[in-house]
């Protein structure tokens, strides 16, 4: 039977959509800027934020309304909250995409201490990782969503090797040290990106399957049944 | 707006059941009428087309005003005012009659149309409430062989044949499951397209669902009435959140 609700949760998903394409627009750009040493590039995705804000507001109350107004169950009470916390995670996104714009500007001003080679490869994954995570949302696919955690090993190993890179140059030429700095951070907020894209498809897997993947809870719980 | 009740008051005998009562409702927009028992919502609801009239010893104060014509004025045309504005009950009560006969019996009473348009009619309506391709090779039985919630939905349709504009709902939904209850609320969300309807319940859930607008009486008073989304997530009286939120009532 056709509800008007899901007239409804569909408004509510596809405002989230749109929030989440604006959100990793900002992360691409905002790492365009640092490796087109684009500061007017920067400047723009630190003015659109706002824009990001105000959608997180508004996909608030209107996820808070629809819970209060339809008292929604199981899969539609899941659909809900997670759209909740996907909400927060994609505003703590365009956060990240607005910091690494902030340290582009920075960078920007000297000369590149050297080319960037893992950087582009890391902002690239990560932008992808964020387009997934919404794709598996809008379709509710928990095996893709599954693909993503496992990308996020890789992230994190390509942060490692960038600030070991970063730490020996900085060792062997002081004077880059405010750059390296600054390029250490930019790395952190790209990896931040890759856990919140993370914990996105964990809710996609908690949406279809109702199953809690976070914090390999399931693994925790099983072996405390067994002791 | 559709209806404009001012400074409405509501006797019977000397308990004053409804106290200055003022309120506005919209056209094409469910009004959903809430509050613990006892409170006037069912009392208020009949003051909408005169059915308490039918109550010895009650006295009515002040105006309701539909369209511009104030129904409580001395001379006001009651069969005219309860074919304009109909009613639907808790429990459904078809006429032991055809299901044909039941949604043609106030045709025949007020309008008298030809038999061919009669038949238009009947299956307009009995299409309105999502009846008709249930019912259309049934027409000539029994009423009271259909299940609650379709005699509901005969009860609904039986109104429409006449071409009302405003419909009363007094609890539609109490005597059936919860099955039926959420056809019932889809048929209301549909309904409200093409009429004005207002719906005491005493279940909030369903009035939050159902209604664009929410009232709140408590002994005899409005308390507080506006916007469904605002009343249910940011009401600006604690006494509608405290009942609500099921801290009282």
């Amino acid at each position: 039977m056709k509800r008007h609700f899901d007239d409804e949760l569909k408004k509510l998903k596809d405002k989230l959509f749109r929030m989440g394409l604006q959100a990793e627009t900002a992360v691409a750009k905002a790492s365009e800027a640092l490796f087109e040493r684009d500061s007017k590039k920067a400047e723009e995705i630190i003015k659109g934020d706002q824009e990001i804000n105000l959608c997180e507001i508004e996909i608030d109350e209107l996820g808070h309304e629809l819970i209060a107004l339809y008292q929604p169950t199981a899969v539609d009470l899941r659909f809900i909250t997670m759209v909740l916390k996907i909400n927060s995670d994609l505003e703590r996104v365009g956060d990240q995409a607005v910091n690494i714009a902030e340290k582009a500007i920075e960078i920007n001003q000297e000369p590149p201490m050297k080319p960037y080679v893992d950087l582009p490869k890391c902002a690239e994954t990560v932008r992808t990782m964020v387009r997934e995570a919404l794709d598996a949302f809008m379709k509710r696919d928990p095996v893709k969503a599954r693909e993503i955690l496992e990308k996020d090993d890789v992230i994190d190993g390509i942060n490692d090797k960038v600030y070991k890179d970063l730490q020996k140059l900085m060792m062997e030429k002081p004077e880059s040290v405010r750059q390296g700095v600054a390029l250490i951070m930019v790395s952190h907020n790209l990896e931040r990106v890759a856990d919140l894209a993370t914990n996105i498809a964990e809710d996609v897997i908690y949406l279809s399957r109702g199953i809690d993947v976070r914090h390999h809870i399931r693994e925790r719980r099983e072996k405390e049944e067994k002791v | 707006m559709k209806i404009k009740v001012e400074n409405l008051d509501f006797y019977y005998g000397d308990f004053r059941a409804l106290k200055e009562i003022s309120l506005a409702i919209q056209p094409n927009r469910v009004t959903a009428i809430i509050g613990p028992s006892g409170c006037g919502k069912s009392t208020f609801l009949r003051c909408l087309n005169r059915m308490n009239d039918l109550i010895e010893g009650v006295k009515i104060q002040g105006r309701i005003v539909i369209d511009g014509q104030d129904i409580l004025r001395s001379g006001a045309d009651l069969i005219h005012l309860r074919k304009k504005v109909g009613m639907v009950f808790q429990r459904p009560n078809p006429f032991p009659l055809s299901i044909f006969e039941n949604v043609a019996f106030g045709l025949k009473l007020h309008d008298r149309p030809p038999s061919n348009q009669i038949e238009e009619i009947i299956e307009r309506s009995l299409k309105a409430v999502n009846l008709w391709d249930e019912l259309k090779d049934l027409l000539e039985e029994s009423a009271l062989r259909l299940s609650l919630e379709q005699q509901q939905r005969l009860c609904i349709a039986r109104l429409l044949a006449v071409s009302p504009e405003v419909l009363l709902m007094d609890e539609p939904c109490s005597a059936l499951d919860p099955v039926a209850t959420l056809r019932i609320e889809e048929l209301i969300h549909e309904m409200k397209r093409n009429y004005t309807i207002v719906i005491v319940t005493h279940n909030m859930q369903q009035a939050a669902r159902i209604s664009d607008e929410t009232a709140y009486f408590y002994l005899g008073e409005l308390v507080e009435f506006g916007a469904t989304e605002q009343l249910f997530t940011k009401p600006s009286k604690k006494e509608t959140e405290d009942y609500i939120t099921g801290r009282f009532g």
